[in-house]
């Protein structure tokens, strides 16, 4: 039986009230999501993004909570376990700061640390607060003016100082080196 | 690394409170090492290993205590020992701004912290990595490097009047060497560094002089050859003064009055029971003879003596010269006496 048979046997035959649950969903190539969308069944599929064509726009989305803490600390426990390592509650503590909430980073890092490998962080739960930084010395500025009315000229002079920091930070901010690794 | 976030703190601290006060640089160092009680492999988390265990086996490093919510807490235990014990409030300030520094401090890093816990986000500063400073790396030993400096450059501001003062002696600006006066004159030596020119023949003025008084915007000043008042009303151009603080010193005022009667005995009273004192008397005094009074006026220097009809004028006038010029006179008049003891070294 080739796959077209096959699809158009399942098709034929699937009942109403069947539920099909499709893992790693976002692997799924575009014949078989034309073929899902004329299927006479629920679906349900899992993706650790939503991509934003045919079926998938169609269908409602959940999203899943992240694993927390201890989900995290377990999985690379079982990880360090199966790899043979033994880590301490230090290591893991600090190694679990590299994968984030990341469940596949998790178990990466583990086996990384069993070769000995040099730890950057894996996950990608970043929070970029060089804005935030920036923003208080530049509303470190408002002293300046407090200064200015008071006649207190240390506070004029650390709001102007403040202020100039911040935007010096902004601008050497946009300084930015590679990200990618040699011939990626 | 421990030392790292105890200097950046200290510094931050000592800069933003603007203070070197052991009490409150110490509980700045100690805020500072409250984040890494959440890993055995800290100095903190050695020391206080039971509390550091229990958080490594539930958290990851850089996760609950170095959180804003922490930093609130401790904000919290602070404004509580504000209230009910008075502490001082720059300690209880430097409690929660030491730790709130050190966590951001730990955003230049690859790991970055979960500054708003329990939210999954770890916060960096730059999403390139790249960028970021390793612990224990060479960028770390920099910047350690530059919060050392920090502190020592706190400790020179604040020990040269704080950062305004700084700059007002640095950029020679008036107003800050006024307020400078004002400050210490009543309880220390206070020496006026001039550049410029004497205004009676443009020869050079640079030199050290004792700061007298404030005159409007002006200082009248003293040096071994006498006294000026700078500014184009007095004798000095000054194109830029400096103020130098000396020796502890004492100055007070003393009114002193005289109802035709004899003006030397309280004079000279007063000359007596201050020997170590300079003593200088502005006023104005009417005296009987005014033509037994010979006053022969000193060129480029402040007239601290006139006579106009008899009416002796003092400004600034140093009692001993005042004694001499007044032998048996009779008169009339008040006079300030401004004591500052001891004399001054010019």
């Amino acid at each position: 039986m080739t796959l077209d048979e096959l699809k158009e046997e399942i098709a034929l035959n699937i009942p109403a009230d069947a539920l099909l649950i499709l893992p790693e969903a976002k692997r799924l190539t575009t014949l078989i999501t034309f073929w899902l969308e004329d299927l006479n069944c629920r679906i349900c599929c899992f993706a650790v993004a939503r991509p934003n064509r045919d079926i998938f726009i169609k269908m409602i989305e959940i999203e899943l909570a992240l694993p927390d803490d201890r989900h995290i600390r377990e999985i690379m426990q079982r990880e360090a376990e199966n790899c043979g390592l033994n880590i301490s509650e230090a290591r893991f503590s600090q190694l679990q700061s590299y994968a984030g909430r990341n469940a596949a980073a998790a178990r990466k890092i583990v086996k990384e640390e069993k070769l000995g490998l040099t730890k950057d962080p894996n996950h990608n739960q970043y929070l970029d607060i060089s804005p935030l930084i920036m923003g208080m010395f530049c509303c470190l500025g408002i002293v300046r003016f407090i200064g200015l009315g008071s006649g207190d000229r240390s506070l004029y002079m650390i709001g102007g100082i403040a202020m100039m920091l911040g935007l010096a930070l902004k601008y050497l901010g946009r300084v930015s080196g590679p990200r990618r690794r040699v011939g990626q | 690394m421990s030392v790292t976030h105890a200097a950046i703190s200290a510094a931050a601290v000592g800069l933003s409170l603007g203070t070197v006060d052991p009490l409150v640089l110490a509980v700045a160092i100690g805020a500072s090492q409250i984040p890494d009680i959440d890993t055995s492999t800290s100095s903190i988390g050695q020391i206080l290993w039971p509390i550091s265990r229990w958080i490594e086996k539930r958290y990851p490093h850089r996760s609950v205590t170095h959180s804003l919510i922490f930093t609130v807490a401790l904000g919290l235990i602070s404004f509580g020992l504000w209230w009910r014990y008075q502490i001082d409030v720059k300690v209880a300030i430097a409690l929660p701004l030491g730790h709130l520094v050190a966590c951001f401090s730990d955003t230049f890093t690859k790991a970055g912290v979960q500054l708003f816990w329990p939210s999954p986000l770890w916060c960096v500063f730059g999403l390139n990595p790249k960028r970021r400073l390793t612990t224990g790396g060479t960028g770390e030993y920099w910047v350690l490097v530059g919060a050392v400096a920090a502190i020592a450059i706190n400790f020179g501001l604040i020990n040269g009047g704080g950062l305004g003062q700084f700059t007002a002696e640095s950029l020679g600006l008036r107003s800050g060497l006024l307020e400078n006066y004002q400050q210490n004159a009543n309880n220390k030596e206070v020496f006026a560094l001039v550049q410029g020119t004497f205004l009676a023949d443009s020869s050079t003025a640079d030199g050290r002089y004792f700061i007298l008084s404030q005159a409007g915007n002006e200082f009248i000043l003293m040096s071994q050859s006498g006294i000026y008042q700078t500014g184009l009303a007095g004798q000095i151009s000054a194109t830029r003064i400096n103020t130098e603080l000396g020796q502890p010193s004492l100055r007070q005022i003393l009114p002193l009055t005289f109802a035709e009667e004899e003006i030397l005995p309280k004079l000279v009273l007063i000359a007596q029971s201050h020997p170590k004192a300079l003593i200088l008397a502005t006023g104005a005094i009417t005296i009987d003879s005014p033509e037994e009074v010979s006053i022969a006026p000193k060129p480029g220097q402040l007239e601290t003596v006139k006579l106009a009809g008899n009416q002796l004028v003092f400004n600034h006038c140093p009692l001993p010269q005042i004694i001499n010029k007044i032998s048996l006179q009779f008169g009339s008049g008040s006079l300030e006496l401004k004591i500052i003891s001891p004399s001054p070294r010019l």
